[in-house]
């Protein structure tokens, strides 16, 4: 789908793929849609939106504030939506991939929540607290919508857990550098993660991409010698307080490491 | 009847493994190696050993007279888990994970906790077996339960205070499934209650099942027959599914569930899931939840922070869904009334989570009759709630 295709054009050009992730209403949702705006001007390849959950368990401290402040803003789904729907329109080549927790998405419905998503202009869902074996119904639900669902991987996913999560995944998988929580690092287990990766390949031929913990260029570059790209998220959270200018400078900057 | 299983690590449509991925190797190597364990004769003597000479089973039952003749229904018996030490039924599971932490070669835990039992209940067992313990509580809680904080790290525990969303038991069960996470190789999460991804609803209530095989036992000994209704207060429930476990087949048992209602089920501050919440899915599990229409967890409110989860265990979904078990909710003030009628009546000062089915017994034994008996599980004591009851009574009896 479109997400699988935004990678073919990818490399053609000798590119990985940059995927930037963030909060809408964080600090409020005019100025999260400005600065997912800057994130698409500054050339992310396919954008993370992330919706708030009350328990994001598989965040840390960054994110977990950016999900505490919308909440307290009163973000809702159709904030969410109205803000992708603006995106979308800005941007109608880039692939917008909704990240949220599963209750939200069951609660509000799985048919619902997918058909919303899609008529706003998503064309995937991410969904950290999913694993493979819990994903059937909302993969029925993604599936008769036209949406992909993206699993995660982890360093911690065995052989055959990696392949669960190949059958189930669309168009890429989500490899998390880290046993841990979302967060930017200082230092990545580079020969874990490329080990990590290389096992993938050998059983898997969607496009890998890996988050958690990448902070700056040249994190970006070292990944992307081995993974079809990577995912920035609490390093532009962490940002958003210095504007959208200094933000979609950073994204400028880490998309120059994808290039080859 | 709770083999009745639709899909593994399923009780009905309730329960299963919603983590994240990093998670899911060490569910499977839990689980796989509990199953293991758990047919392991030398793990169950160790364990029993522990119980019997350390915390002090078998608890006995006893038979609340002098309540009974206030109520003048119902024959009321108590088992007695309050005697237990560190006060309360949740050293059966601490004991018990903690052997397991041992027998998977993890030398770390950790664990959350609420109004600070079940942390202390880790420490004391993790001090035993010499394991390091990482204890996670929110900054509301312990500062409502300042003793306890003292008490955990005098038995050797690391208390880490949880300041993000609510600050509660929620929010520390969170900040523990993020360490987990991170440390997932060396370490293994203690969790107090009967929630959770599966297998743990599975093996806290194996560790808690315990209370009902020996309540049956004594109530036998004692009447020569089974009790009419079995009640339990009712949190994430383990205590109740404790006492209920070894009846469920014993389908003229009523097995009564109490939640706490707060300051009633209608002003929308309470934390009673079952009997005011909706279907979710929330740390690990598909359960019932207190959330708004959108799935985001409310806050709730109870006096006794025992209570205070805005989720139950799957299998009292399950137990609910099929009608085999009731619930019902009591208020804070309610709670109170029974906290000093069994001081006054029997000389026994209950924890206020256990307060709750103290009350609510007293209708139950009286709908009964004389002819009945009931069972309350008495799942802790009191002396905890002392600083808090006395403050709601002015200091006045």
């Amino acid at each position: 789908m479109e997400i699988g295709r935004k990678f073919e054009s990818l490399k053609e050009n000798s590119e990985k793929a940059l995927v930037a992730y963030f909060m809408v209403g964080y600090p409020d949702v005019y100025t999260s849609l400005k600065i997912l705006e800057s994130i698409g001007e500054g050339g992310a390849d396919i954008i993370e939106i992330g919706m708030p959950f009350s328990d994001p368990v598989a965040d840390g401290p960054t994110i977990q504030i950016a999900h505490e402040v919308a909440l307290e803003r009163g973000v809702r789904f159709k904030d969410v939506l109205y803000v992708s729907e603006k995106i979308k329109g800005k941007f109608p080549h880039i692939p917008l991939i909704l990240m949220t927790y599963y209750n939200p998405v069951f609660r509000i419905g799985l048919r619902d929540f997918c058909r919303k998503s899609k008529d706003a202009g998503i064309s995937g869902l991410i969904v950290p607290d999913l694993p493979p074996e819990e994903a059937d119904d909302l993969k029925e639900a993604t599936s008769s919508e036209g949406l992909s669902l993206v699993m995660l991987a982890s360093p911690t996913s065995h052989h055959e857990r990696l392949r669960k999560i190949c059958d189930k995944t669309d168009d890429m998988a989500y490899l998390v550098s880290v046993t841990g929580t979302t967060g930017a690092r200082d230092e990545l287990p580079l020969k874990r993660i490329k080990g990590k990766v290389e096992e993938y390949r050998t059983i898997c031929s969607k496009p890998i991409v890996v988050g958690f913990g990448i902070s700056n260029r040249v994190h970006v570059r070292q990944i992307c010698e081995f993974a079809d790209g990577v995912v920035v998220g609490s390093l532009l959270i962490k940002l958003a307080d210095k504007g959208k200018d200094a933000i979609r400078s950073m994204v400028r900057d880490l998309k120059e490491g994808t290039k080859f | 009847m709770q083999n009745n299983r639709t899909k593994k690590g399923y009780f009905g449509d309730f329960g299963g493994r919603f983590v994240p991925e990093t998670l899911m190797y060490a569910l499977e190597e839990l689980e796989e190696k509990y199953e293991e364990i758990k047919r392991d004769e030398s793990f169950w003597s160790e364990l029993n050993y522990l119980l019997r000479v350390y915390a002090g089973r078998p608890t006995p039952l006893f038979f609340a007279k002098n309540l009974t003749e206030y109520v003048g229904g119902a024959k009321i018996y108590l088992k007695r888990e309050d005697l237990l030490h560190t006060g309360a039924h949740k050293i059966n599971n601490t004991l018990g994970q903690a052997l397991l932490t041992k027998r998977i070669n993890k030398n770390r835990v950790v664990a959350e906790t609420g109004a600070g039992q079940h942390g202390v209940a880790t420490a004391t067992a993790c001090a035993l077996l010499g394991i390091d313990c990482v204890v996670y509580m929110g900054e509301e809680d312990a500062r409502r339960q300042e003793l306890n904080v003292f008490r955990m790290k005098l038995l050797g525990a690391e208390v880490r205070i949880v300041k993000s969303g609510s600050r509660t038991l929620k929010d520390a069960i969170n900040e523990a499934l993020r360490d987990w996470v991170t440390n997932v190789e060396n370490t293994h999460y203690i969790l107090g209650s009967v929630v959770g991804p599966h297998p743990f609803p599975t093996i806290v209530r194996d560790f808690q099942k315990i209370i009902g095989e020996e309540t049956k036992q004594q109530i036998l000994e004692a009447e020569g027959r089974l009790p009419d209704a079995v009640i339990a207060c009712v949190g994430g429930g383990s205590n109740a599914i404790g006492i209920f476990y070894s009846f469920i087949n014993d389908e003229h048992v009523r097995l009564i569930g109490v939640e706490a209602g707060g300051m009633g089920i209608e002003t929308g501050k309470h934390a009673a899931s079952l009997n005011g919440g909706s279907v979710g899915v929330l740390h690990g599990m598909k359960s019932y939840f207190l959330q708004d229409e959108e799935g985001q967890i409310m806050n709730t409110h109870s006096v006794s922070a025992g209570l205070d989860y805005p989720g139950v265990g799957p299998e009292h979904a399950y137990l609910k869904e099929i009608g085999r078990a009731e619930y019902l909710t009591v208020t804070d003030e309610e709670a109170l009334e029974g906290f000093k009628l069994l001081s006054k009546t029997e000389g026994i000062i209950p924890a206020l989570e256990s307060a709750h089915a103290v009350i609510r017994a007293v209708d139950v034994a009286r709908e009964l009759g004389k002819e009945g008996i009931l069972v309350i599980n008495l799942s802790g004591r009191g002396d905890k709630d002392m600083y808090q009851v006395m403050k709601i009574m002015n200091g006045k009896v």
